[in-house]
């Protein structure tokens, strides 16, 4: 890499602060194998909206030959990062990263008009700040209890407001909060020392999701410690091109994580974890970080990655379900994870896993996409619940909490009653005899 | 225009007098009843196109002619002046077996071409009506094929180049004798079934294929076309893989049979699946084809090989009613529908009392229906009904219907063609590019061009 | 000028409605190239349809104004087909990409263009079924696309090619109107329009619907890698499957370069010290494949292979084939720029062209990998250079032309599946005639009298055109032509 000359600097469209690598789109060589795994493609149909074109494009404002202009931003913030694109390059081009990094360039280089500044700014705000996480969810468990979503509709505040209120359609019933020791210990003989990370969807809105990982991790030997200081993974920040920001995060994270001294770090919410493992490439030029970011990536784990490596531990009861299983993006694309879950699922008695169509196809929720970009996001979910009635089955299941919120909503806008379980609550259900009641 | 004597004249200093034909013996070269004043054969492409250069410059309307088995094909002609004969054209031109292509003159009886790519356990993937006659060229320009189009397509699926002497003596190629190119157009194909309309093949390069090591036969005797079409949709919806299916009504089936020595139950159709493979292959699929016809309703049928085998497929080849007036329609359907399209033309035939042969490519959807009469009134009148009828029905689901053979007065009674709907201007726009002059065939191909 | 094209854009939103249009340089730059980036050149206006009413429309709109035009579909071409060398309007049939019937019991499907050649086969694969052309591209490529270009593909040496696939094409004419070329049956009477429609390379008409045969799934289906250690025993053994008189499915070769690359790429399972893999594919009914596994295993054991690997489940046999599919794009693995070529030999040919090529390759000092359908004698050699070495890009393009004419010279084709399009217009006279070549020009003015659909195509031509350089990514000279 190293530092680029200020020719070279003058041409380029991207400054010099992290830029998309240009040995990685050199990459590309257009044969346009991704184009139909590209969720945004197939819904809009225009090539400035699958990989191949947002790589020419990034390269044509590298080259110089193009500016950041709303026309750009607009096809790279469409863009869900779903990273299916990778799994279907036989050249390797890790899309990903200069995703990320272009989005970097975006926040820096481009003005957003101010509405749109200020609406990003919240969610990304918000969702890694666990204090205001925290008050958003009582507000919103407030609003929920009191149906403030017709007051916001018959006042008529729209634009912000309107768009929280998309949120709220989003969320689930919020559960009460219940704390997790800070160390469960393994049951039978001892496998391990892992440490779980919360997740900060996943800890307010999914509580019981953590709650039942780490106890089918304990019933499989591992020692759980669950951190009480561990904030943001600053996913959603890198994902949106904060990589500033996301950096802090991530560097708390190890720290943290670090201290705690495991051997491997157990994530529930794959977009959480496809970053976590990606650490290494996020802090390659922090010369403090670098070599821990390396070894820390080498140790997150999935939880279904983890817990499928063996045979399962313990008495596993029936459970008379038919289940489907969506592929979450950042763990089928992102960390390469898919027959791990399934394995998980196929072996508990009684469940009959149907194959879902399509099923590694984004369902729209992508990180924070669904609030950004919510009438292409629709596009996908709606694909995505037609594909899940096709399989008749009464449970899906998904291993992220972002497409666990859509899907839910997606859901219940047709009327279906499915429901929406993570692997790990499926499989404690089966050391539980019965899958937890409907909240 | 040439008088006769130097007509004679100049074609015997283009091919040698030896070659040319003319007075009264020319009369064998007539083509549905139009005599040509001379009939030329040169000995070479470089002859053909020096007699095409000839005849162009002189407004000479051309029929090419092979072996003559194809001549009652299409609309009858405006006018024949010439007959351009192709029987000495009869040279392997290339052969690489290992290569798997194979290029003739366009006057070699495909018989021949067999032979020679037989002693190396290979053959051109063409069985047509009349197979011991027709020639290569023949076949091509009118697109003529048999049972086993099932297994390999037709003359379109394994041409791979051509070589075209055009109405002004020009001499183009197309295609490469190689089994896979897509530099340029698809020339070759354009001529194929073109009825020497376009330009006249003088040389055709094909992919061959090795014959099997076995090939056998399993013919069941069924009690209607219904339960045939119902085993044919259960057949072609497994793995068996067969060379030919064909369905024979019990006149067909009758005649055929009894050519081949075997014994036939009166007024049954018959269904007649062919296997190649080796043998335990032949063998396994023979009986899950038994097994199918068994449940579909037929009694035991009979298992042909060898000579039985090979007389069957002549006789079905070579299928004729005998005796009186007749025509061959073919009608190209729906799978689905080869039932019913028999049963249409047992019904407009009995209507019109013409005796009816029906052998059909079920597989493709290809029937032939062999109509005979002995009254000629009442033939032609029921001719005339049965090719509207069928046509009517084969086109309704988008198929067609052609007039293969019939006498010359009933060819003028009837569109031997149909029509060919929206595209038939591009079809007179090839006939206006290729043949300005309108000097090959004119009158015999679709649509009076 | 610019005056013009907002109103030609307004009428064109009439048509297609605003989301259908693309008009800003910043976005049409992304349709200035395909699957082949040597050529570039940018459309004045992308239009997308989404029906065939929008495509007659737009083909009248361009017609009375003189606009020329050009249909994509998915832009994997490998030969410029779809680049819109005199600008104006190009049209995208990537949105209308539906099946719109499959008839099982008369072996059809009725499909949009811009249909994935491989969604039709995962759609019909549970009933039995399967559409048999699969390039190696199937993931991608369109079906209107391969119909264009008569797209081949690992299956031909038993299946056949795209044109043997297709029984009819619903197209609109140059003058709007919508023709039926073929339909469900077989034979339709009159010339095979059809059968010249296809590989027509968008120079007749744009597609709007293409009636496929579907092929049942063979009963059993057996697949071998069989590994040896220099190309010509792999090519030998080729030779003596023919000559056994075994039609396989597929026999397809590809040199330790390209092992190399694709392992990199996707992990195949292809020994990396191998000097040949050919893998080798029979299917039909049980009992057939299985008596020709043991001879075709005996032929490779006559030609010193090191070791036949039968791919034991489908699972296997899929990894076999991701890995010969994903070749060409693996490249980008091993070197920064290829160039493929897609010349085809008389297959007893391939131990002279191979020794022809590897004597090109050291005299030009670049590496070449070999991937090909050894079956068909379909070479893809790919140069590999790099084109931040001065010079580089020059030799290759001189060593691709080399090998090209090397291939003729045996009797060969210079494109036996990607077409000839921009990229091989000017070897056209290598291989046909003046005469040959005014035959084909006939048949287009027939279909498309005054050449505004796709000009500049299959044929040379003396106006000059872009032509930025071999660069497989980075174009060395760049202009873009045809501004409206
Ligand atoms: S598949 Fe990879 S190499 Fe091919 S166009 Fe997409 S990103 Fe580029
Ligand atoms: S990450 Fe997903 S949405 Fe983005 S370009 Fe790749 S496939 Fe398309």
């Amino acid at each position: 890499m190293g530092q680029p000359t200020a020719e070279k600097t003058g041409a380029r469209g991207f400054d010099h602060i992290d830029p998309p690598d240009t040995e990685i789109y050199l990459d590309c060589v257009h044969c346009g194998f991704c184009l139909p795994t590209c969720p945004t493609y197939l819904v809009l149909g225009n090539e400035m909206d699958n990989p191949r074109g947002r790589i020419y494009l990034m390269r044509a404002v590298d080259e110089g030959k193009a500016k950041i202009t709303d026309r750009f931003v607009e096809h790279m913030n469409l863009c869900v990062l779903c990273r299916a694109c990778e799994t279907a390059c036989p050249s390797g081009v890790k899309f990903g990263f200069i995703m990320e990094a272009a989005r970097g360039q975006i926040e820096r280089n481009y003005q957003y008009p101010p509405k749109e500044r200020r609406f990003r700014k919240f969610i990304l705000d918000t969702f890694t700040d666990l204090g205001r996480m925290s008050t958003l969810t009582s507000l919103l468990r407030f609003y929920q209890k009191l149906g403030l979503q017709k007051l916001a509709r018959s006042s008529g505040v729209l634009g912000f407001f309107g768009r929280l209120g998309k949120m709220e359609a989003l969320l689930p019933p919020i559960p009460d909060r219940q704390e997790l020791p800070e160390v469960m210990p393994a049951k039978g003989e001892k496998r391990g020392r892992v440490g779980l990370l919360m997740g900060c969807a996943q800890r307010f809105f999914l509580p019981q999701v953590n709650e039942a990982t780490a106890r089918v991790l304990a019933e499989n030997g591992f020692e759980v410690v669950i951190p009480k200081d561990q904030a943001c993974c600053g996913s959603l920040l890198v994902h949106e091109g904060e990589r500033e920001r996301g950096k802090g995060f991530a560097r708390e994270t190890i720290d943290v994580f670090e201290r705690a001294s495991v051997d491997f770090i157990v994530v529930n919410a794959a977009g959480c974890g496809s970053v976590m493992k990606e650490y290494w490439e996020l802090l390659h030029n922090d010369p403090v970080y670098r070599e821990r970011a390396e070894a820390f990536s080498k140790k997150v784990r999935d939880a279904s990655e983890l817990i499928a490596q063996a045979d399962l531990n313990g008495r596993l009861r029936e459970l008379k379900l038919k289940v489907t299983y969506h592929d979450a993006c950042h763990l089928a694309h992102g960390q390469k994870v898919r027959l791990q879950p399934r394995k998980i699922l196929k072996a508990i008695p009684g469940v009959q896993l149907v194959e879902l169509a399509e099923s590694d196809f984004c369902c729209g929720s992508a990180g924070v996409y669904n609030l950004l970009e919510p009438d292409v996001a629709q596009k996908f979910l709606d694909r995505k619940i037609d594909r899940i009635k096709e399989t008749g089955a009464e449970v899906v299941v998904s291993a992220n909490p972002g497409c666990t919120f859509q899907i839910e909503k997606g859901l219940k806008e047709q009327g279906l009653n499915i429901r929406v379980l993570h692997p790990m609550e499926v499989l404690d259900g089966a050391y539980q005899g019965t899958i937890p009641p409907q909240p | 225009m040439l008088s006769e004597e130097s007509l004679v004249q100049r074609l015997s200093a283009l091919v040698g007098p030896e070659h040319v034909v003319a007075g009264a013996e020319v009369s064998g070269y007539a083509v549905d009843g139009k005599t040509p004043k001379a009939a030329a054969f040169p000995g070479s492409v470089e002859e053909t196109s020096a007699v095409m250069t000839f005849a162009s410059a002189e407004g000479l309307k051309v029929a090419p002619w092979g072996s003559g088995t194809k001549i009652p094909f299409g609309g009858i002609p405006e006018r024949v002046d010439l007959v351009l004969g192709l029987r000495r054209l009869g040279e392997v031109v290339d052969y690489v077996p290992e290569d798997m292509t194979a290029t003739f003159q366009a006057g070699t009886p495909l018989k021949d071409a067999q032979a020679v790519l037989g002693q190396k356990g290979q053959w051109i993937a063409l069985d047509p009506p009349h197979a011991e006659r027709a020639t290569i060229g023949g076949v091509l320009a009118t697109n003529s094929s048999g049972p086993r189009r099932l297994r390999y397509g037709s003359s379109r699926d394994f041409l791979i180049a051509i070589s075209v002497v055009h109405a002004d003596g020009k001499i183009t190629k197309g295609g490469a004798k190689v089994v896979k190119n897509v530099t340029g157009y698809d020339m070759p194909k354009l001529y194929i079934g073109s009825l020497g309309t376009l330009g006249i093949i003088v040389d055709a390069t094909f992919r061959v294929y090795p014959v099997f090591p076995v090939e056998k036969t399993y013919l069941a005797p069924f009690p209607t076309a219904e339960a045939e079409q119902q085993v044919l949709n259960k057949l072609l919806d497994s793995t068996v893989v067969p060379n030919a299916v064909e369905l024979l009504n019990p006149d067909a089936a009758r005649r055929t049979t009894a050519q081949a020595g075997l014994t036939w139950q009166e007024g049954s159709y018959g269904l007649a699946v062919a296997i190649g493979s080796v043998p335990e292959a032949v063998q396994a699929q023979i009986a899950a084809v038994e097994r199918l016809c068994r449940e579909g309703g037929s009694s035991q049928g009979h298992i042909l090989e060898g000579t039985v085998h090979h007389t069957f497929w002549q006789a079905v080849g070579d299928f004729s009613l005998g005796d009186g007036q007749q025509a061959v329609l073919k009608a190209s359907v729906l799978l689905t529908q080869v039932a019913q399209a028999v049963r249409m033309g047992e019904a407009v035939a009995a209507k019109a009392g013409l005796s009816l042969g029906i052998i059909s490519e079920a597989g493709s959807g290809i029937v032939r229906y062999y109509l005979s009469g002995d009254r000629p009134d009442r033939f032609q009148q029921g001719l005339a009904e049965a090719v509207s009828t069928l046509r009517t029905f084969a086109q309704a689901t988008g198929g067609s219907l052609v007039v293969l053979e019939a006498p010359p007065d009933v060819k003028g009674a009837v569109d031997v063609w149909g029509s060919v709907g929206n595209t038939f201007p591009l079809m007179q726009g090839l006939k206006d590019q290729f043949d300005p002059q309108r000097i090959l065939n004119p009158g015999r191909f679709v649509g009076g061009l | 000028m610019i005056q013009d094209k907002a109103r030609i854009i307004r009428e064109i939103e009439q048509i297609v409605g605003p989301k259908g249009v693309v008009h800003e340089e910043d976005e049409l730059r992304v349709y200035e190239t395909d699957g082949l980036t040597i050529f570039k050149a940018m459309p004045d206006v992308v239009v997308l349809a989404s029906t065939a009413e929008h495509v007659a429309e737009l083909v009248k709109l361009c017609q009375r104004e003189k606009i020329p035009y050009v249909p994509r579909g998915a832009g994997t071409g490998l030969s410029g087909g779809a680049l819109p060398l005199d600008g104006g309007v190009m049209i995208g049939m990537n949105r209308m990409n539906r099946i719109l019937e499959v008839d099982y019991d008369n072996k059809r499907a009725v499909v949009e263009p811009g249909m994935v050649n491989v969604w039709l086969t995962n759609a019909v694969g549970p009933r039995g079924y399967y559409y048999a052309p699969d390039p190696a591209s199937q993931i991608a490529c369109s079906i209107g696309g391969n119909v264009s270009e008569n797209s081949g593909g690992v299956r031909t040496p038993k299946y056949g090619v795209t044109t043997n696939h297709i029984t009819g094409v619903e197209v609109i004419l140059p003058n709007g109107e919508l023709v039926s070329l073929g339909g469900k049956t077989l034979d339709a009477p009159g010339y095979d329009l059809l059968g010249v429609f296809v590989g027509s390379e968008g120079t007749f008409a744009i597609i709007t619907k293409v009636i496929v045969r579907l092929m049942r799934k063979p009963e059993a289906v057996k697949t071998l890698m069989t590994v040896f250690e220099n190309l010509e025993d792999a090519s030998n053994t080729v030779s003596g499957v023919v000559a056994a008189g075994i039609v396989p499915v597929s026999m397809e070769m590809m040199d330790n370069n390209s092992i190399v690359a694709v392992e990199k790429g996707v992990g195949a399972g292809y020994p990396t010290d191998a000097g040949a893999v050919l893998v080798i594919e029979v299917d039909g009914p049980r009992a057939e494949v299985e008596a020709l596994v043991d001879p075709i295993r005996d032929i490779c054991k006559k030609n010193n292979v090191r070791e036949v690997r039968l791919a034991k489940d489908d699972a296997e046999r899929a990894l076999l084939w991701k890995g010969r599919k994903a070749a060409f794009a693996a490249m980008g693995q091993i070197s920064p720029d290829y160039y493929v070529q897609d010349a085809v030999i008389p297959r007893t040919k391939l131990p002279q062209i191979l020794q022809q090529i590897s004597k090109f390759s050291e005299e030009y000092g670049l590496r070449v990998a070999n991937v090909f359908h050894a079956g068909d004698g379909n070479l893809h050699p790919l140069i590999l250079y790099d084109s931040r070495n001065e010079g580089e890009l020059e030799k290759a393009d001189e060593m691709g032309s080399k090998i090209m004419k090397a291939c003729i010279s045996m009797g060969g084709s210079i494109t036996g599946e990607h077409g000839v399009g921009r990229e091989k217009r000017e070897y056209m006279p290598l291989m046909y005639t003046d005469d040959d070549m005014e035959a084909m020009k006939k048949v287009k003015r027939v279909f498309n009298p005054d050449g505004i659909l796709n000009p500049g195509k299959i044929f040379p031509t003396t106006t000059p055109d872009v032509k930025v350089g071999l660069a497989g990514q980075r174009p060395i000279v760049e202009k873009v032509v045809g501004q409206m």
